[in-house]
């Protein structure tokens, strides 16, 4: 008989969603992150967030290329922080975190887009770390 | 249906599709060496600005990609507040961020393997994903 104590299987949609692939791990991270303080009174979000996670998941083998689905990744969590953005009753520290990051992904995304015109050494300096 | 048939069939629709699936190939930008530089160097490019956003967040102020450096920005109000896990997380991506493209640029110039700048891209994107939300309850 053993004796390890019975961890129960982590269960509901975003533990099943973060099992599946690396690259959605940050969308479900968000998400989950931002759920913790709302409670069950954020669990109608859950919908809104599957459909805006739905395409990258559909996405998963059938792009042509890897750059493909780390777009769609960057999409995703726009759609996520969006959809958190957009409901009500948030607390606004909360909010404020929400729209650093739509920030910060949006930025991504244009710098994405931007190395895709042509390569750039200038993209690539070192960064200093965050005091 | 007889098996004549079903051949028939068969022939018909690999005529229709044709026996090998199109690949389309999207042509490489200026400057890349070939996609996988240029896969990598796109991958690169994200999380490096994602990265340098926060940063500037975290003084109240937003990246610009024109100056490659913090500018304010009437769309942020207020500093973003990192905790001390969120800060370590964000300190590492960014040491691993460094060390990719240090690699990446030298796998540009010919002077690294693919392979070993592969695995620094997929450090970074590890990283990114697995970063923490500052102010969150984790």
């Amino acid at each position: 008989m053993s004796t390890t104590p019975a961890t129960p299987a982590p269960t509901g949609f975003w533990q099943t969603l973060k099992s599946l692939l690396g690259p959605i791990e940050m969308a479900g991270n968000i998400a989950v992150s931002l759920l913790i303080p709302g409670g069950a009174a954020m669990a109608a979000l859950l919908a809104q967030l599957e459909n805006a996670v739905n395409p990258l998941l559909q996405s998963i083998g059938t792009k042509p290329t890897v750059t493909n689905e780390v777009m769609t990744l960057y999409g995703t969590m726009i759609g996520i922080l969006t959809s958190l953005k957009n409901q009500a009753g948030l607390p606004q520290a909360t909010l404020a975190t929400v729209d650093a990051y739509l920030i910060a992904a949006e930025n991504g995304t244009a710098s994405y887009l931007l190395a895709s015109q042509g390569f750039n050494a200038a993209q690539f300096q070192p960064v200093t770390p965050i005091a | 249906m007889t098996h004549r048939t079903l051949y028939a069939a068969l022939a018909l629709a690999l005529a229709i599709t044709g026996c090998k699936q199109a690949t389309v190939t999207a042509p490489l930008a200026p400057g890349y060496q070939n996609a996988a530089d240029q896969q990598m160097g796109e991958i690169l490019a994200g999380a490096h600005t994602f990265y340098s956003t926060i940063q500037c967040e975290t003084q109240g102020l937003n990246w610009s990609q024109t100056t490659s450096s913090c500018v304010s920005d009437p769309n942020v109000t207020a500093p973003m507040v990192l905790n001390a896990t969120a800060k370590l997380s964000f300190n590492d991506f960014g040491i691993a961020l460094n060390q990719a493209e240090s690699v990446y640029l030298a796998y540009h110039a010919g002077t690294a393997t693919q392979a070993k700048a592969q695995a620094a891209v997929t450090t970074v994107q590890t990283k990114q994903a697995a970063l923490p939300i500052p102010g969150a309850t984790q």
